[in-house]
């Protein structure tokens, strides 16, 4: 083996990390997190959970033709993270991809998607900050939850285009 | 061969370390790649007899310096320089110096990464909280302008403080300020009186999925979520020459964020006893230097602190909505000058035609009452006692008819000396009665100079008409029929009352 193995090693290594770490984070964080809501006595498929502090980059209703006329499946929606090395997921954005440019819609702050029933866990200690974020994490990336926001983007898109 | 057991053992290592370096702590993750890191170097060595080792403790520097900064590289550039010193025996300097050059040119590239990233997250946090306060100022504007009525104003003015489509304040309460009475009273808040009702208000919302219109028409409907709040709000009333920090607001016109539990301040006292506020903040809602009130926020449920950013936000919301109370009071008065009668501040003629406009299209199958009624010898109480005697009487009179009509909103005066009141769902006879409470409610009062009247004192007469013996159902046809029986009753000797019966009287 020659210094080439070297080069081999570390570029397996942080490739291996950048492929890896995100879906291992979404695979950590549902398990913590269901884990906890079972022993908090709550169904995470059936908790509600609330989008209303999203929030729009653009006037409501737009004039940009490629957010007028976006499908909904041209909305891209995808959670925000900070790092590759040490994800943790900070939100969730919503844009569109029209060509090589892409087009920020909305953005949705982790610490700004509600969860009532975890509040009140939260109030009452019975979980603590860490796995408050855990869950929150959970539900936030969760395909649900970014169906469910991709709807609300569209709707809205186009409600207001109605009402003008 | 070796290449790929390389490879897949670098891969199985990193996914397991991977794994559970995210299911520990944060301090613990960050070992715990900077382990991983050592075991791939490690194999690598195991594979290569370390015949490359002082090359791949790079990748040591390199993961010291990403888990821990300066100082977990500084180690790392030890750590590796005494591990190839002791796999080699020849302790080199040159090297030292190789792994410190290339630990600060990692740590410049990766300084500036961090820096970048930074500045990225700072950016999208102004970014979003920009964004938001604009959205909700949009929201609102729109939703104010759209209206004149003061309860549906205050309604959107709380809502967009509060609700998770507005800027997300748990609670608000609004305080009028009225300087002639000298008085500060609560007049609307919305919010749970405690963290408990909170979490259960915001689980409704959050299941009912309401945007911030739909939330402004919903409270204006259902109020029972704040019911108790207001109730208890309603009640609250503060002298406005007072020392107190709601009268310093509104003094120095700029927001005051105080904790309600640590001062001696009487009225946040108050707040703190009755409505468990603590830290709270108070904007003053003025315009022109006119003071109209105050706006009072707080987080009673989720406790988050009131940062300045946040009291930012608010500010143009307050400045907004003084803005919009002004043009509603206006709005009111002219209001009042149009529709009410300046001397006895009853609805006066021009109101009149509208309401039984609005009667008798809205309520077509509905039952429908109309009294006149006329002071008995007026011109002579004018020509006796004078004008400015007069105008008192129509005054005086005009509160006997409030007080003794079930509806004082639909008491006006017709003019001259001349007063009718519209009786919706009252038939005739139950119209008669209404009629017959007046006179002896103006009977049983004491008028100036009454007794100089023909009789010795003040009397009325009153006609009555309903809408189902009318055989023209109009508006013109009703007045005319109760106009019929008041000459009816002015002519059979006054003070009585007289009703139209279907037939000429």
């Amino acid at each position: 083996m020659t210094e080439f193995s070297v080069m081999i090693m570390t570029v397996a290594f942080i490739a291996t990390i950048l492929f890896t770490s995100r879906p291992s984070y979404r695979f950590v964080t549902g398990s913590v997190a269901n884990r906890h809501a079972e022993a908090l006595g709550v169904s995470l498929k059936d908790v509600s959970f609330s989008f209303d502090q999203m929030v729009y980059f653009i006037a409501l209703p737009t004039t940009i033709p490629e957010v007028r006329d976006a499908m909904k499946e041209e909305l891209v929606v995808e959670p925000y993270y900070e790092s590759y090395f040490f994800p943790e997921v900070n939100g969730v954005q919503v844009s569109v991809k029209s060509g090589s440019a892409v087009i920020p819609i909305a953005y949705l702050p982790i610490d700004d998607f509600s969860l009532p029933v975890l509040d009140r866990h939260l109030e009452a200690g019975k979980v603590n900050e860490r796995v408050n974020r855990t869950i929150r994490a959970h539900m936030i990336v969760h395909e649900r939850t970014l169906a469910a926001i991709r709807d609300e983007v569209y709707h809205h898109l186009h409600e207001d285009r109605l009402a003008q | 061969m070796v290449y790929g057991l390389l490879i897949g053992g670098i891969v199985l290592i990193t996914i397991v370390f991977n794994i559970l370096r995210l299911m520990t702590t944060p301090v613990l993750n960050r070992w715990l790649l900077a382990g991983s890191s050592s075991l791939v170097v490690i194999w690598h060595g195991v594979l290569s007899d370390f015949y490359d080792l002082h090359w791949s403790v790079l990748l040591l520097i390199m993961t010291g310096l990403i888990c821990f900064h300066w100082k977990g590289m500084t180690v790392a550039i030890m750590v590796s320089w005494l591990l190839v010193y002791s796999q080699s025996g020849t302790l080199s300097f040159p090297l030292l110096l190789s792994y410190i050059f290339f630990g600060l040119g990692a740590a410049l590239l990766f300084g500036y990464v961090t820096q970048l990233k930074r500045e990225r997250s700072g950016r999208l946090r102004m970014l979003t909280a920009s964004s938001r306060q604009l959205n909700v100022f949009r929201e609102v504007s729109f939703t104010m302008q759209e209206t004149l009525d003061p309860d549906r104003l205050l309604q959107t003015i709380l809502t967009s403080v509060t609700a998770g489509h507005g800027l997300g304040f748990n609670r608000s309460i609004i305080f009028f300020a009225d300087v002639e009475k000298d008085s500060i009273y609560g007049v609307m808040g919305t919010g749970p009186m405690n963290p408990e009702d909170g979490f259960q208000i915001w689980e409704e919302i959050t299941r009912q999925h309401y945007d911030l219109q739909g939330l402004i028409d919903e409270k204006e409907t259902d109020s029972t979520h704040d019911e108790q709040l207001n109730e208890r709000i309603r009640k609250m009333t503060i002298p406005f020459h007072g020392d107190h920090l709601f009268k310093q607001t509104l003094d120095s016109g700029r927001p005051l964020h105080v904790y309600a539990s640590i001062t001696d301040d009487p009225v946040l006292r108050m707040l703190h006893t009755d409505l468990q506020m603590d830290e709270c903040t108070i904007f003053p809602l003025h315009h022109q230097g006119i003071p109209y009130g105050l706006l009072v926020i707080d987080n009673v449920v989720n406790k988050k602190p009131i940062t300045p950013q946040k009291m930012d936000s608010v500010r143009p919301i307050a400045e907004q909505a003084s803005l919009a109370l002004h043009q509603t009071m206006l709005y009111q008065r002219i209001e009042t000058l149009a529709l009410r009668d300046g001397l006895t501040r009853l609805k006066n003629h021009r109101s009149f035609e509208q309401d039984l406009d609005v009667l008798f299209r809205e309520c077509e199958t509905d039952e429908l009452s109309l009294i006149v009624m006329d002071i008995d010898h007026f011109k002579h109480y004018n020509d006796t006692n004078g004008h400015l005697a007069g105008n008192e009487l129509l005054t005086r009179l005009a509160s006997v008819i409030r007080r003794s009509v079930p509806d004082e909103q639909m008491a006006y005066r017709f003019g001259g000396e001349e007063f009718v009141v519209l009786l919706p769902q009252y038939d005739e006879v139950e119209a008669s009665h209404v009629a017959e409470t007046i006179r002896a409610a103006v009977l049983g009062t004491n008028f100036t100079y009454g007794e100089r009247q023909p009789g010795g004192r003040l009397t009325l007469s009153f006609g009555v008409a309903s809408k189902h013996t009318l055989h023209e159902q109009s508006r013109e046809r009703l007045i005319e029929c109760a106009d019929q029986a008041l000459y009816a009753a002015k002519s059979r000797g006054k003070n009585q009352v007289c009703r139209w019966e279907g037939v000429p009287l």
